[in-house]
């Protein structure tokens, strides 16, 4: 897809990267938005990809079949950087807009490092590097179950060190330091995205989710807000609204003469053994119980993850807040063009000091005069790009709409913007 | 000497070097808890545990590829590993070094949706003669996708005893001398021609592109530059052990070949009709000048 907006989706293997596209897609579809704005997958289908449309009859055939029970989430490994064109079609009119979401698998952020899984290659990571300076939107999708476990006193088999590990925190801060803003000049944003937090919306405690993301991303975020032009959010989102956490337990395979069985659990007092589909059944003499090995996620340390086991509460596919992304970014372009737009204005006004002044906001100038020619036509080439499909006044009336329908979410949720772009400020 | 390599996924996916032809062990085995039980049993004092430790550490190990251990792959073939664009690949790599890779192989076990979990298998070569075997292999894969998938896919297998990865590198290694054994040549046909597979330095001998997969991009991909390249399209090739697969590929060619000869006909029938129109319009005005 040529002219599109890049967004880059951050996360460890099976956080719900690909799911938080589908629930998106689905919101959008049936939500309100529908009346004024129309979405659509455009993805090249490829033997490598699943749909989005396929994802969302996959995540609906499971609440299906298996409502009412406890079953181990999927937990296979996807193999590709997968692409997720969406295509946003703007009202009265033939506004088109183009978002490409770059969805890499969990193990491409697996670097090297000591301090994380490490697992991926060297081109593999190149490949991020370079991802990471087109992008101008970042989506940190976060496994909420290992990150809340994590500290909670009565799980005793996962801890920080396996939350940080599966998260990938570390591994993200370093691909992150990549992010060039041209000193202020090219306007990024960072949403950081706690997925599957159906247990904790329900509960009341979506607060503590904020709270914890801001204390595990602590440096990250600390690293984000020194540049000059980057807006972080954090938004908390219900991937599917009917799946709730229940509970970690080891990973245990269980064989005997006749089977093998991975990705099982024992009961406290080892006479149950529960399969990955949820099945239970007493452990019988011939059954052999062996710890999992693919559950060991370092290979420089000994870390050993429990598995997340889930319940399905219901069968209706109420994903909350996916569609939240979509506004978020879509103001964030609209931001974006119009301080292009004055960077231009800056420039043609470059010599003519007197009317900068009375125009009452010198810092600004100051600071656009002070940007580069050639990093100037950089951005502002990229972005004319992207708006050579639609009109700047038709997607400021779709942004006007989305916030006179009270559909953008601020404050409320556990959507909380943690730090403003220059855009905010020089746009109001 | 034949080396062989996957990218494959036990506890995340993970580049591997399996072993060589010249490895006389039965299997090799990826032990990801042996190093977690060896901590377990000197800090619990364990004596049950450290037997078993020390009875695990004597088989032959499956080595992770990373960082400064390359396992004797070159740099270049790192992109195989990372890098989609096609489904099979001969390739010379650097030096004496060629590789055939394999991708999006179907591992026995699938996901709790019931879908496959592909993975890769590398098989390198570095002497002329085994140069020379691995265009036999890669002819032979090429027309036997299925049978060749499906016996590198069974040779791997969770054991059981050993808790972990296990790969049978013996029986990979007789089987594949049995097909160099078996193959008098190294051609692959294909639905209107025989393609000699025939690796040299600076070449990719044999390009299988995967369905709707354009030369340019799978060139881009693979960063295949200054390179002679002899590519294949999927739907070109006559499967020797999928029937299935040969008549639809059959039915597609001759369909193409169908609508070629139409368009043909077509712009013959086109061409006449022009001549008759020019020709009637011709004599029309010969016919109007003669009689005003």
């Amino acid at each position: 897809m040529t002219d599109s907006l890049k967004v880059l989706m951050m996360g460890g293997r099976r956080a719900g990267k690909t799911s938080v596209l589908a629930g998106l897609l689905e919101t959008m579809l049936h939500g309100e938005v529908r009346n004024f704005v129309s979405i659509t997958d455009v993805t090249e289908a490829t033997s490598d990809n699943e749909s989005l449309d396929e994802k969302i009859s996959e995540l609906k055939q499971c609440l299906v079949k298996k409502r009412d029970k406890v079953f181990l989430v999927d937990d296979s490994k996807t193999s590709n950087f997968v692409n997720h064109d969406l295509q946003i079609r703007l009202p009265n009119g033939n506004g088109v807009l183009n978002i490409e979401f770059k969805d890499a698998n969990g193990e491409f952020y697996e670097s090297q490092s000591e301090y994380d899984i490490g697992n991926g290659s060297v081109v593999q990571r190149e490949e991020i590097v370079r991802a990471v300076e087109e992008s101008d939107v970042y989506i940190i999708a976060i496994d909420t179950p290992y990150m809340m476990e994590a500290v909670n006193p009565r799980n005793k088999l996962c801890d920080e060190s396996v939350n940080r590990a599966y998260n990938h925190v570390s591994d993200i801060h370093s691909y992150l330091t990549h992010i060039d803003d041209k000193d202020g000049a090219d306007a990024k944003m960072v949403l950081f995205v706690p997925l599957k937090c159906e247990k904790w919306a329900k509960a009341g405690e979506i607060n503590k989710v904020v709270e914890r993301t801001k204390e595990v991303y602590s440096v990250v975020i600390k690293a984000l807000k020194s540049y000059k032009n980057i807006e972080i959010d954090i938004i908390p989102v219900q991937t599917v609204g009917s799946i709730e956490f229940l509970e970690h337990k080891t990973a245990y395979v269980c064989s005997n003469e006749k089977f093998v069985a991975r990705k099982c659990c024992v009961s406290e007092d080892e006479t149950q053994v529960r399969f990955e589909n949820g099945e239970e059944r007493r452990i019988l003499p011939s059954d052999m119980i062996n710890e999992d090995p693919e559950a060991r996620i370092s290979k420089f340390h000994h870390i050993i993850r429990p598995y997340s086991w889930f319940h399905v509460t219901g069968t209706e596919y109420s994903p909350r807040n996916c569609e939240q992304l979509a506004y978020y970014i879509l103001q964030f372009l609209l931001n974006k063009y119009i301080f292009v737009k004055k960077m231009e204005e800056a420039k043609d006004d470059g010599g003519l000091f007197g009317i900068r002044l009375l125009r009452g906001i010198v810092a600004f100038f100051m600071f656009l005069a002070g940007i580069p020619d050639d990093i100037r036509r950089m951005v502002t080439s990229k972005i004319n790009q992207i708006f050579r499909m639609v009109s700047f006044d038709e997607l400021s009336s779709l942004v006007n709409s989305l916030h006179e329908k009270g559909l953008i979410k601020q404050n409320t949720e556990g959507i909380e913007n943690i730090n403003k772009s220059l855009l905010d400020r020089y746009n109001r | 000497m034949l080396r062989y390599y996957s990218y494959y996924s036990f506890g995340g996916y993970k580049d591997f070097y399996l072993g060589s032809s010249e490895d006389s062990f039965d299997a090799v085995y990826y032990l990801p808890l042996l190093p977690v039980w060896e901590e377990r049993a000197t800090k619990n004092n364990d004596s049950e545990l450290t037997a078993k430790v020390a009875e695990l550490k004597k088989l032959p190990m499956i080595e992770e590829m990373v960082e400064g251990r390359n396992c004797n792959m070159p740099k270049s073939g790192n992109l195989l590993f990372s890098h989609g664009g096609y489904k099979l690949i001969l390739e010379h790599l650097e030096g004496d070094v060629h590789a055939l890779a394999v991708r999006d192989i179907a591992c026995k076990d699938k996901d709790e949706s019931g879908r496959q979990i592909p993975f890769l298998f590398i098989i390198t070569a570095d002497t002329v003669d085994e140069q020379k075997d691995l265009n036999k292999i890669a002819a032979y894969a090429t027309s036997n996708m299925k049978t060749f998938s499906g016996f590198v896919a069974s040779h791997f297998s969770f054991d059981v005893q050993k808790n972990g990865l296990r790969f049978d590198l013996r029986e990979v290694t007789e089987w594949l001398k049995e097909v160099i054994k078996k193959s008098d040549t190294a051609e692959v046909p294909v639905v209107d021609r025989n393609v000699l597979v025939s690796s040299d330095k600076n070449k990719v001998a044999l390009l299988l592109l995967p369905n709707g997969m354009s030369i340019e991009t799978a060139c881009d991909e693979l960063n295949l530059t200054n390179k002679e390249i002899v590519a294949v399209k999927s739907s070109e090739i006559l499967p020797m052990d999928n029937v299935q697969l040969l008549i639809r590929n059959l039915r597609k060619f001759y369909e193409g070949k169908q609508d070629e000869l139409d368009a043909e006909r077509m712009k013959k029938r086109l061409r006449e009709l022009g001549i008759a129109v020019g020709a009637g319009l011709l004599f029309g005005i010969i016919l109007t000048s003669l009689f005003s």
